[in-house]
């Protein structure tokens, strides 16, 4: 596959990356004397602002700094999981459903140890102005200490996904988060630019489609071959007359049909005719064609992919 | 490409053929001049239907059809502007009027100065398909009468000669 280079992580991401790297391991070198607590202290400031930022940048951000982009329902994640497992995770230019997974945690457990080591800072036992309980400021501490031994565990678990992640997909991901640049397969690349790549296969280029879905909502999930028969087979009138896709396909697209003018249609399904969706503008055309005869409008991605998944399937 | 490998194929048998027009002139019934051939117009415009040849309608004809691709007697079939300026310049020089094909003459000489649009109802087709019952044209080997290929099996060269037309039942 032809690959090239793409832009995925801006420099607010990548700086609030490595800028939290250095100050959790400040944070964590002056956690334990009690001359450097006034530093710890500091470092946990600084750390939950750059927190609270980031969370904005999540909202208001870049394409890939937004939780939009990568954070997924259980359901993908576990697909997603189990692909990873096997060795053939399916390419995310941004953060992939399982590292988003390791995002959320790690500021949901930053966001903890900063807020309750900022009450331990605050409160009675360095006798700052936050009025505890002597039992709620120790459970607090408590918490504070739990958290902050649970973070390694998480990093560790970080650093690994990531090394695993960049041998799969045969890139260093570590230089990514400096440069900003990861490397994108023509078809990714092909959604970013809102350009056709071109599909050599019928189920390549269902992936096409899927990932185009993805990048369009992030709720979607994958191709429904039975969306897609339900499309084929629903008569609509955009023009008056009641037609489907079955018109002139029939009911059956691994056989012949016939256009209005008589002339013979080869079988659409790939299994009858191999020469069909090898082509992504040829596709294209005669989905723009179509969709507007029989949908009245353009079709999206989504109903693309669920029309070839539907076709696929037979 | 395969289409273009073929052209050299098209190009020699047409030439065959010609020469074969020249010996056969003092016949009768002279084998017809083989219709011009394009591999974007049998590609984009034989993909629904015959790919007309197109001696059978004049050039302002074409040129309408064209402009109203999105519409095309109902159907949409919307081409890209490249391939829909290659296919209007081809047609244009390939038109009733260029008399590439023998009926060229008479079907421009029945339409008096009118823009049919739809082949299968020329006046003079018409005429000459009118001792055939319609149900023939409805038969589902047939199902239209744009369908010319079903009767006629070198419609696609221009050939219309009756002799060699066999109605499927």
């Amino acid at each position: 596959m032809q690959q090239s280079k793409v832009k995925v992580w801006d420099i607010a991401v990548r700086v609030f990356h490595w800028s939290l790297t250095l100050l959790i391991l400040g944070a964590f070198l002056t956690s334990e004397e009690d001359g450097t607590v006034p530093t710890h202290a500091v470092l946990g400031l600084v750390i939950f602002g750059l927190l609270a930022l980031r969370t904005l940048w999540g909202f208001f951000g870049t394409r890939h700094a937004r939780f939009s982009d990568f954070v997924k329902s259980p359901r993908e994640v576990l697909a997603y999981a189990r692909a990873f497992v096997k060795g053939r995770p399916p390419a995310h230019l941004g953060h992939n459903p399982l590292g988003a997974v390791m995002v959320i945690a790690l500021l949901g457990l930053l966001a903890v140890i900063s807020v309750t080591g900022a009450v331990v800072w605050l409160g009675p036992e360095w006798e700052g102005p936050l009025w505890l309980s002597k039992d709620a400021a120790h459970a607090v501490k408590e918490v504070h200490e739990g958290a902050a031994e649970a973070l390694p565990w998480l990093l560790v678990f970080h650093v690994g996904g990531v090394l695993l992640s960049s041998l799969l997909e045969r890139q260093n991901l570590v230089r990514g988060m400096f440069t900003g640049f990861k490397r994108a397969p023509v078809v990714l690349l092909g959604v970013m630019l809102g350009a056709a790549a071109q599909a050599a296969t019928p189920p390549a280029l269902l992936e096409e489609y899927a990932a185009e879905a993805r990048a369009q909502s992030p709720t979607f999930q994958r191709p429904d071959a039975a969306r897609g028969k339900r499309l084929f087979l629903t008569e609509q009138a955009p023009r008056g007359e009641r037609v489907s896709c079955a018109s002139c396909h029939t009911a059956d697209p691994r056989g012949m049909g016939r256009t209005p003018a008589g002339k013979i249609v080869e079988p659409l399904a790939p299994a009858a005719n191999p020469r069909r969706f090898t082509d992504r503008k040829q596709a294209d055309k005669w989905f723009d064609r179509n969709c507007k005869q029989v949908v009245g409008r353009l079709c999206t991605p989504e109903e693309k992919g669920d029309v070839l998944s539907f076709l696929l399937s037979l | 490409m395969r289409p273009l490998l073929l052209l050299p194929l098209v190009l020699l048998a047409a030439g065959a053929r010609a020469d074969d027009d020249e010996h056969d002139g003092e016949h009768h019934r002279r084998a017809p001049s083989r219709s011009p051939q394009l591999p974007l117009y049998e590609a984009e415009c034989g993909a629904c239907h015959l790919a007309f040849p197109p001696g059978l309608l004049p050039a302002r004809s074409w040129q309408k059809l064209l402009a109203n691709l999105d519409d095309h007697f109902g159907q949409n079939a919307e081409l890209d502007l490249p391939a829909r300026q290659q296919l209007e310049r081809w047609l244009r020089e390939n038109a009733a009027e260029a008399g590439t094909q023998r009926k060229s003459e008479k079907i421009l000489r029945s339409i008096r100065g009118t823009t049919p649009l739809r082949i299968s109802t020329l006046p003079y087709l018409l005429s000459k398909h009118d001792e055939l019952p319609a149900e023939v044209f409805k038969r589902p080997s047939v199902s239209s009468r744009a369908n010319c290929a079903a009767c006629h099996p070198d419609a696609l060269q221009g050939d219309f000669e009756e002799d060699r037309a066999r109605i499927p039942r």
